[in-house]
């Protein structure tokens, strides 16, 4: 689903040319959970910017959803965004005009999908039934993150982009997000979740390590997978 | 530490300079028409009173009544014998028509000879003043020599000299263009047409009464008064004079009633009222948009503004940053405000001179007007700015600092009014929706847009309620005949007589009537303050209420056909306070024994008529005879032949009949009247389009503001493949909900300041014209969607940052 060949990234920040990314290769499929760990600058919501085509490498390939984004187009790349990915943001990013359904119900408009589902029946899907009306500053945190998954699940795309999800969430609410995005893993997606927290690479099917622009491991997590009940942090 | 507020200061000006820019300009534009306008007024004022004093026009008017004359000398040895008269100059004023050819194209129009003394004494009152290579005509040329009035040669760029042909078949030699004060502004004839169909010749008096054929005659006198003079009482003393030693009636007429120092004037009052409501909409509009502004400026550093409290600095020290910014957007506007008046002031004098030529016209910079105006524009940013920074200082540090999905937001509409409903896509709704989550802002941004088309609406409607009423005018002078005009006698002769019976006779004249036109002063009895009750001087005509070509409209009660009713104008009737049925007293002149005199009589108000002009009453031709009037005509009303036209009628009359003073269509009578406004509506649409701009740079900031705030909904927008042009379109909607709303509340708005100005300011400044409201819809349709299609567009400009920005940057911005 996702195939990064030799990509690299490089930043003028004036006169100085910083690398975020120095050739790396990556391979995701379909169903599988992957965390991307690194410390902040190591290179992480840049591959992830990539892989979603918010931003073009400086050199290498990249393809998602079999198609290579170093050749699309300006249009392709949104319709990419349309069509093949979903993104969850640290920050949750809804629209704050716009209620849980109507947030949900964007996702669905974009993709041009009309799933079996409903909105409700998504924001219940993710435990928000109760808030179906409600709009984004009226709900906390982990209530905003999870319209914020309803959202990115209501485009019905197959690659699943989190990029911090649980930043501003305390552990329990955070633990209820992962398990959510753990579980679209389940229905044949591909979730890549980027984070600088070790704990919680420990439940992903595979863990991608970053430092100074390079993946320095990739494989399951040290000690196997752990359950969602044993995480502290 | 305050050099340190003003370096950030200036930074967030550097920032968001565009938005402080564009503030700033729209109270410049508030401040440039007022300060522009209220210029141009004083400008023409003091111009003109300087214009007056150097060609010494007239205090005091008087000319024999009813185109009599009388030798020359006596109209002056009775000037020099009352008190108070300082200066006084006696003319031959006759009308006549004027021929000459241009590029090859015979020219037939108005003329009026004004014989007079043309040397150059000081002592002249009502001089001319010569325009560039002009000369002065000398008295005892072979071939009579005149000054041609400047607005006539230049309209039809005459040469410096050439020859014209007046009366018919005398020869002229006209040595130059000239102005006296009395045609500084062309106010009669046919209005500003007069420009090209009134040829004013100054000639010396000998020559005029050469070409006129009465030797030795003046019936005219000019007159200025020793200063604290009675004007009253020396009126009374001509016409009592004159009277007695003459014989004559004489009509005294003040520089102040006269229509063209009338029209110089014009009603400061009105002017000024207008302006000042123009203004102060467009002060308000742009104290929105400032307090707009500033408030999201502030919400923008909220976390600032916690963190600043949360280490302990004083709220008073906190303000000084964004208070900064509304002295910033106060010190442009005025600046920008000056460079605005003088452009609007500029514009202005462009349409004040192609109507009025003032031989001097001075453009002071007006101190005090633009000081009060920059006054009132450097305060409203500053206080628009003060209160959302006192709300925010107010807040408890620990909620200023808070993220934003934690923040409370409590209290407002928005909650509420955001359940609404909606159809359509959630892309569609999110227009509304943007709208309604923040109620405050959405209405400043509206109240801001409603000011701005309420003043196009009210310029607009106003133009067209001017004009609105001049057609009615016209409709009713006219009534089912377009081509109506009428011919002044040059006195009043026998119906029977050969004067009356050629102009009836003429091959290109048919349906020829005979009436009469009296002035009279006209008093109510019934009602009003019995100590200083209403006096009008109004046009009392004698027509034929059974006539078949023309008799006014009733438009309450009947005409008094064979009865002594008077039929009062609308406005008449509603200044006096008096209804059909009711009686005025009516102060006249009389014809007893063949001697003028005045006679006063009690008339009862018959019907109403719905002419504009207020000066209009109408009694029958039949009860001439009861004034002293029967059998006699100073008019006579009539349409061109078949196969003739207007100017056939004129060449004939002119050119055969004896007595004919003018020959003018009737459509062209109110002409005068429509023209004195030129100026105001050239002003209004100076207006209106500093409003349309107004409109756009409100959109464009408003659009602007939106891009920036919104940097991060667009781009999480972008993430999900929305394209940018969608992203523009939405911002497109949400300006156009804003806009036909505030179309709505702007309409609403214009139409109260419209009925305000036009029931309640007209009246005041122009008494003599009853305003009928008018409001073109198609016009203003054209206009609103024009500004609506200002509204939509604006987002496109700041449609470059979109397709610009750096999208990963903004969709990790933390507050």
């Amino acid at each position: 689903m996702i195939d990064l060949e030799g990509v690299t990234k490089h930043y003028e920040v004036g006169p100085v040319m910083v690398t975020a990314l120095a050739g790396i290769d990556l391979h995701v499929d379909t169903g599988e959970f992957v965390v991307v760990l690194g410390a902040s600058g190591s290179g992480k919501t840049t591959t992830l910017n990539i892989i979603g085509a918010l931003d073009v490498p400086s050199s290498g390939k990249v393809t998602v959803g079999g198609r290579d984004l170093t050749t699309s187009s300006r249009s392709e790349l949104f319709a990419l965004r349309r069509e093949t990915v979903s993104f969850i943001f640290q920050s949750f990013n809804l629209f704050p005009g716009l209620t849980a359904t109507e947030n949900v119900e964007f996702g669905m408009d974009v993709s041009g999908k009309s799933g079996s589902a409903s909105p409700a029946d998504i924001l219940d899907s993710v435990g928000l039934g109760h808030r179906l009306g409600h709009f984004p500053h009226e709900l906390s945190g982990g209530e905003q993150q999870r319209v914020a998954i309803a959202r990115a699940l209501a485009t019905g795309n197959p690659v699943l982009l989190a990029d911090e999800p649980t930043g501003e969430l305390d552990f329990k609410t955070g633990a209820q997000i992962l398990k959510l995005l753990a579980e679209q893993a389940n229905q044949d997606r591909a979730v890549l979740v980027v984070t600088h927290n070790r704990e919680i690479s420990r439940m992903a099917d595979r863990v991608v390590e970053m430092s100074s622009g390079q993946i320095i491991s990739d494989g399951p997590p040290e000690g196997g997978k752990t359950p969602l009940s044993e995480l502290h942090w | 530490m305050k050099l340190l507020r003003l370096r950030w200061s200036l930074r967030d000006a550097r920032r968001r300079w565009i938005q402080i820019v564009a503030i700033g300009f729209t109270l410049a534009i508030g401040i440039g028409l007022y300060a522009g306008l209220s210029s141009v007024t004083e400008w023409r004022l003091v111009s003109t009173d300087k214009s007056l004093e150097a060609t010494s026009m007239y205090d005091l008017r008087a000319t024999v009544s009813e185109g009599g004359d009388v030798s020359a000398g006596s109209l002056a040895r009775i000037a020099g014998e009352i008190d108070g008269i300082h200066s006084y100059s006696e003319r031959l004023v006759l009308d006549t028509q004027v021929e000459t050819a241009v590029d090859g194209d015979e020219l037939l129009v108005h003329g009026r000879i004004v014989g007079m003394d043309v040397s150059g004494s000081e002592q002249v009152v009502n001089d001319v003043y010569l325009i560039d290579d002009a000369v002065r005509p000398a008295p005892g040329a072979a071939t009579p020599q005149v000054l041609v009035n400047r607005s006539f040669a230049t309209f039809w760029d005459l040469p410096t000299s050439g020859t014209l042909t007046v009366g018919g078949d005398i020869g002229v030699d006209y040595v130059g263009s000239a102005v006296s004060p009395e045609f500084f502004l062309i106010v009669e004839g046919n209005g500003s047409l007069g420009k090209s169909n009134l040829a004013v010749l100054f000639a010396p008096l000998a020559a005029a009464q050469d070409i006129s054929g009465r030797p030795g005659a003046v019936n005219d006198l000019v007159m200025t008064l020793e200063s604290g003079a009675d004007a009253a009482a020396v009126t009374e003393q001509l016409i009592a004079a004159a009277a007695s030693q003459d014989g004559v009636l004489l009509d005294v007429l003040t520089r102040e009633e006269t229509p063209s120092y009338i029209g110089l004037i014009g009603s400061p009052e009105l002017d000024q009222g207008i302006y000042n409501a123009i203004s102060l909409l467009l002060f308000v509009g742009a104290a929105f948009a400032a307090l707009n502004f500033s408030a999201r400026m502030v919400e923008a550093q909220r976390r600032e503004i916690g963190n600043s409290m949360a280490i302990g600095e004083r709220p008073r020290s906190i303000i000084v940053r964004p208070l900064l910014i509304g002295l910033q957007i106060g010190i442009i506007g005025m600046i920008l405000g000056v460079v605005v008046g003088y452009a609007i002031a500029f514009q202005t004098v462009g349409v004040v001179q192609e109507l009025m030529w003032l031989p001097i016209f001075e453009q002071p910079f007006q101190g005090e007007i633009y000081a009060q105006a920059m006054a009132v524009g450097f305060a409203v940013p500053v206080l628009a700015v003060l209160w959302p920074v006192v709300r925010a200082v107010r807040v408890k540090p620990v909620d200023a600092i808070r993220s934003s999905h934690l923040a409370s937001r409590g209290g407002s509409l928005g909650p509420v009014i955001s359940r609404i409903p909606l159809p359509g896509r959630s892309l569609e709704r999110m227009p509304f929706r943007n709208l309604m989550r923040a109620p405050r802002r959405t209405f400043l941004t509206l109240l801001t847009f409603t000011m701005s088309l309420a003043i196009m609406f009210a310029m607009l409607s106003l133009s067209s309620t001017f004009a609105g009423t001049f057609e009615q005018g016209n409709e009713e002078l006219l009534g089912s005949e377009p081509d109506r005009f009428m011919v002044q006698m040059d006195s009043l002769y026998p119906v029977d007589g050969p004067q009356v019976q050629d102009v009836l006779a003429d091959p290109t004249v048919q349906l020829g009537e005979p009436a009469m036109v009296l002035g009279a002063n006209v008093t109510a009895t019934a009602s009003g303050d019995a100590d200083d009750p209403i006096r009008l001087d109004l046009a009392v005509r004698f027509v034929d209420f059974g006539s078949t070509v023309w008799t006014p409209t009733a438009s309450e009660g009947s005409l008094p056909r064979g009865s002594p009713g008077i039929v009062l104008a609308d406005k008449a009737a509603r200044d006096f306070g008096v209804g059909v049925g009711d009686e005025v007293v009516v102060t006249h002149p009389a014809l007893v024994d063949g001697a003028f005199t005045h006679s006063t009589r009690t008339v009862e108000v018959a019907a109403i008529h719905p002419h504009p002009l207020r000066l209009n009453a109408y009694m029958d031709l039949s009860q001439a005879s009861a004034w002293g009037f029967g059998g006699l005509a100073n008019i006579v009303t009539g349409v061109p032949a078949d196969g003739s036209s207007l100017n056939d009628v004129k060449r004939s009359l002119f050119g055969s009949g004896k007595g004919v003073a003018l020959v003018q269509g009737l459509s062209e009578t109110f002409q005068s009247v429509e023209d004195s406004q030129e100026q105001s509506r050239g002003v209004f649409f100076i207006t209106q389009i500093f409003v349309v701009f107004l409109v756009m740079l409100i959109a464009f900031n408003t659009a602007n503001i939106n891009v920036d705030e919104r940097s991060r909904d667009h781009a999480t927008m972008f993430a999900y493949g929305i394209p940018v042009r969608r992203v523009i379109a939405n911002l497109s909607m949400e300006g156009l909900l804003l806009g036909v709303v505030a179309a709505v509340l702007g309409g609403l708005f214009g139409y109260a300041l419209l009925l305000w100005m036009a029931l309640f300011l007209l009246p005041t400044a122009i008494p003599d014209i009853g305003m009928i409201v008018s409001v073109r819809w198609w016009e203003m349709a054209v206009s609103f969607v024009v500004a609506l299609a200002a509204i939509a567009l604006a987002p496109v400009f700041p449609g470059r940052k979109l397709k610009k920005m750096f999208i990963p940057g903004q969709l990790r911005v933390m507050e």
